[in-house]
């Protein structure tokens, strides 16, 4: 096998093993089910709840079960507006969204990770090639900004390519 | 301290800023992960009594504080072996025996491992109602668990190609090296996807065993 080959290789099982990753992730949900469950059995803590705050409690088990990963925005709100109207159950609100976001990050990044994996294995096939002016570090920069979708991993970039343009004032719109 | 930016770009250059940018970003992901079990965790306080919830946090604080608890297993089963082996071979020289002084530092080690372990699992054994109260707490720590390891495994991976093209002694046949990153390799499915994606075989009998921390 030769470098080129190794190289090509690698990125596929890379691709494959980031993407079992996310999906690992993705069960993520139903633990959260899984928890909530464990609440709603709870007869002591149940009884001491208003008929309104069990009732959405019992809303957001049935929201969390039907929910998939194309609606996070949606689901991301109505969480919000049952935290506003039931401050009783706020407390376990807090931590489904904290847990969701950080899943819906994770996700954001792994897949990145591999658009970022594909534009340096570009950049390593262009290198004397490229007789430009252009300054080939700020290019690949450039490139691998482009597939971020978080200020936190452009960041990481600019920390490590000086010269980038700094992060614009409007911060690109996160789902969460 | 980035790299300064050139006008013209060396491979060297290039591939070590990206292997510093990668291994970041993949730490970053670690960190996402990290923090949804401290969610969940936090959910699960809600309803979990606190003793069992102290236990719960213990055992994931040992866990992920540094040695992984098969390690520590590890060396803890290796010392009771020695100390096996010396007292029997104490008993066979008709010698009183004598199990000397233990290292105070490793006897806590030992003893506070398997005393969480052994809570933990009375907890989920004995009881199935706090089982499955602490069930998503577990199953959102085992994930992450999975998730540190085939991130490490990536990012070896990715640094041993690289450094490997700029040591000096590029090799001829880049197989070795895929050969030094398959032995990272853990769980059935990742080592399965290696051989068959980069070594373009099937994985060796025997090779494919993880163990899980704890089963539930």
């Amino acid at each position: 096998m030769n470098q080129v080959e190794l190289l090509k290789r690698f990125r596929d099982f890379t691709d494959a093993s980031l993407i079992w990753c996310v999906k690992e992730a993705e069960l993520g949900t139903s633990r959260v089910t899984g928890a909530i469950d464990g609440l709603l059995k709870d007869i002591a803590r149940v009884s001491a709840m208003s008929n309104d705050s069990l009732k959405a409690l019992e809303g957001l088990q049935s929201m969390l079960k039907s929910f998939d990963n194309s609606n996070y925005q949606q689901l991301h709100k109505s969480l919000q507006s049952l935290s506003h109207e039931h401050s009783e159950i706020d407390r376990y609100i807090q931590p489904i969204m904290e847990a969701l976001q950080f899943q819906d990050r994770f996700r954001q990044n792994l897949e990145n990770v591999v658009r970022m994996i594909d534009v340096w294995q570009e950049q390593r096939k262009l290198l004397g090639k490229d007789d430009s002016h252009d300054d080939q570090l700020l290019n690949f920069g450039n490139a691998l900004i482009a597939r971020t979708t978080m200020k936190r991993e452009r960041d990481v970039i600019r920390a490590h390519i000086k010269g980038l343009a700094p992060e614009a004032e409007v911060d690109r719109v996160n789902m969460f | 301290m980035g790299a300064n930016a050139l006008k013209v770009l060396t491979p060297e250059e290039l591939d070590r800023t990206f292997l510093k940018v990668l291994v970041e970003q993949c730490e970053s992901a670690v960190e996402e992960a990290r923090q949804c079990t401290a969610s969940i965790f936090s959910l699960t306080s809600n309803y979990v009594s606190q003793p069992e919830f102290e236990t719960l946090q213990q055992f994931y604080d040992l866990y992920f504080g540094g040695q992984n608890v098969d390690q520590k297993k590890d060396e803890i089963n290796d010392e009771v072996d020695d100390l096996v082996s010396m007292l029997q071979a104490q008993m066979e020289r008709g010698e009183e025996l004598d199990v000397g002084e233990e290292d105070e530092k490793k006897k806590q080690e030992r003893l506070s491992l398997s005393a969480i372990q052994k809570k933990l699992e009375s907890l989920i054994t004995l009881d199935g109602g706090i089982r499955n109260q602490i069930l998503p707490a577990l199953a959102s720590m085992q994930c992450e668990d999975a998730i540190r390891q085939r991130v490490e495994h990536l990012t070896f991976g990715w640094q041993k190609i690289i450094e490997a093209s700029f040591g000096g002694n590029e090799p001829k046949d880049w197989t070795e090296i895929a050969r030094e990153i398959a032995v990272k390799t853990s769980s059935v499915e990742e080592t399965k996807d290696f051989y068959e994606k980069v070594l373009g075989e099937a994985a060796p009998e025997g090779s494919v065993e993880r163990s899980t921390f704890i089963e539930f």
